[in-house]
């Protein structure tokens, strides 16, 4: 890969520009030659910008909430980056990526940057190249980098594995006050959204989702010195209602998080999933790749064949761990 | 490993109701493998500034009540004048035949009026997007 090349991407990132932005976002997308090139230099200069999150079920109004949080941040002086991911169709791998036509009112202001992504499979509301893209925004200087999930259900809880804060958008009629004790989403939020609050139901809703975080506080406040008091905040996004409450509430969860320490704890948690899912997703297929390439794989898959060589054993000496095969090996003596 | 998803942006250029069409269209890029950006309505100008955030590889403008002269005119020289003239620009819908010269003359490659079939559309954004891997 071309150095220069990525030279002027990374300065390009640095300096802001849009266009050159959009590409990088393209080659981790791709996958492009220069793009882990162009990550090892870019990471140092990351971990300055606040990442939000915002999940909720497909309908809730994420979208017109995410343009409406925006705004007010643009507003207050802030670069804001916007990842909204959509899913990808099982069958062609296509998408249709909507969640732009509720942006309209940030896209083109020059202190936002949207972009749209489709899942391509990736489970858990959010895509592969997630992660990257925000280090992308990150390394750019944007204040807040805002992911907005694939339209999620009771169990797609991947955001809180990358977000600092996040915000749980729920919509009024979803169920009953049982729905409400079931672990998954509701238990990740850092803020809750209720939207659509001209909506009928709407203030049940509300009523459920607080005594669930009255029943929740009631056991959680012993062993904390300072919990954090997950806000309920109702709105309608779309006549802009109660948004501002929603902005306070992450500025206070951000404030929160950097005087409680416990910033630094969703720090390590976020690294420690990257690294997790590297060695899953990067490394492993690279082993496989060195394996089949050098012949190991040949070499050794007959024996476990054979019964003379387990297939945990064959793995270990595959990505090079030593314990097994000298166990193997001592059997063997 | 290195691979690309054609991108797509379609939406409609002028403020009105006609967008069973492009619906259609989103639906069946979607089917033949392509991430479609989707939007109802968009000025010439968020048009450019949203091919750029997304980094897009067609721009696909529907017209169905006139204005598409005008509008094209200004979408492909703001992509030129910011350097972004590798984009394929497209249009369809509503379009006079005496109208496919000059949209050509601007830039416009593909344009695709009333009785075109989607599997030409397709072939022709596989023809003529650059590889970019």
């Amino acid at each position: 890969m071309d150095k220069a090349e990525i030279e002027r991407i990374y300065t390009g990132i640095g300096a802001g520009d849009k266009g050159v932005i959009a590409q990088a976002i393209t080659w981790i997308e791709d996958r492009h030659d220069g793009a882990d090139a162009l990550l090892e230099l870019l990471y140092r200069q990351t971990g300055r910008a606040h990442v939000v999150g915002i999940t909720g079920p497909p309908g809730a109004g994420k979208s017109t909430l995410v343009n409406e949080i925006a705004r007010i941040w643009a507003a207050q002086g802030l670069r804001v980056g916007i990842i909204a991911i959509d899913p990808s169709s099982p069958f062609s791998r296509g998408a249709v990526l909507g969640d732009r036509v509720r942006m309209r009112g940030v896209s083109g202001q020059q202190q936002v940057f949207i972009r749209s992504l489709a899942n391509r499979g990736f489970l858990g509301g959010l895509s592969r190249s997630t992660a990257d893209v925000v280090k992308i925004f990150d390394g750019a200087g944007m204040d807040v980098v805002i992911i907005e999930t694939v339209g999620v259900g009771q169990s797609e809880v991947s955001v809180c594995e990358l977000a600092h804060t996040v915000v749980v958008v729920a919509v009024p009629n979803a169920g009953d006050a049982v729905q409400t004790l079931k672990a998954g989403l509701l238990e990740i939020a850092d803020v809750f959204v209720v939207n659509k609050r001209d909506m009928p139901g709407a203030v049940n809703t509300v009523r459920q989702l607080r005594q669930m975080l009255a029943i929740r506080r009631s056991s959680d406040m012993t062993d904390r010195p300072s919990p954090w008091d997950i806000p309920l905040v109702s709105t309608n996004a779309l006549a802009s209602e109660g948004v501002m409450d929603v902005v306070r509430s992450v500025d206070e969860h951000r404030h929160y998080l950097r005087s409680s320490g416990l910033w630094e704890t969703r720090e390590a948690r976020r690294a420690t999933n990257e690294v997790e899912l590297l060695l899953r997703e990067d490394v492993v297929p690279r082993v496989l790749e060195r394996a089949r390439q050098s012949g190991l794989w040949d070499t050794l898959l007959p024996r476990v064949i054979a019964r003379e060589l387990s297939p945990l054993g064959m793995a270990h000496q595959l990505a090079e761990i030593p314990t097994l095969t000298s166990l193997n090996a001592k059997q063997k003596e | 490993m290195a691979s690309h998803t054609i991108r797509v942006l379609l939406c409609k250029t002028t403020m009105e109701s006609h967008d069973r069409g492009v619906r259609f269209l989103a639906t069946k890029l979607r089917d033949a493998g392509m991430e479609v950006i989707y939007l109802n309505f968009l000025e010439p100008v968020e048009v450019v500034d949203t091919a750029i955030e997304e980094d897009v590889d067609v721009i696909g403008l529907s017209s169905s009540v006139e204005g598409h002269l005008a509008v094209l005119e200004t979408v492909t020289r703001q992509l030129q004048m910011r350097g972004h003239r590798r984009v394929l620009v497209m249009v369809g819908g509503v379009i006079p035949e005496e109208d496919i010269a000059p949209l050509q003359a601007m830039g416009v490659q593909g344009v695709f009026g009333p009785g075109s079939y989607v599997s030409d559309i397709i072939q022709f954004i596989h023809d003529h997007v650059p590889a970019r891997v």
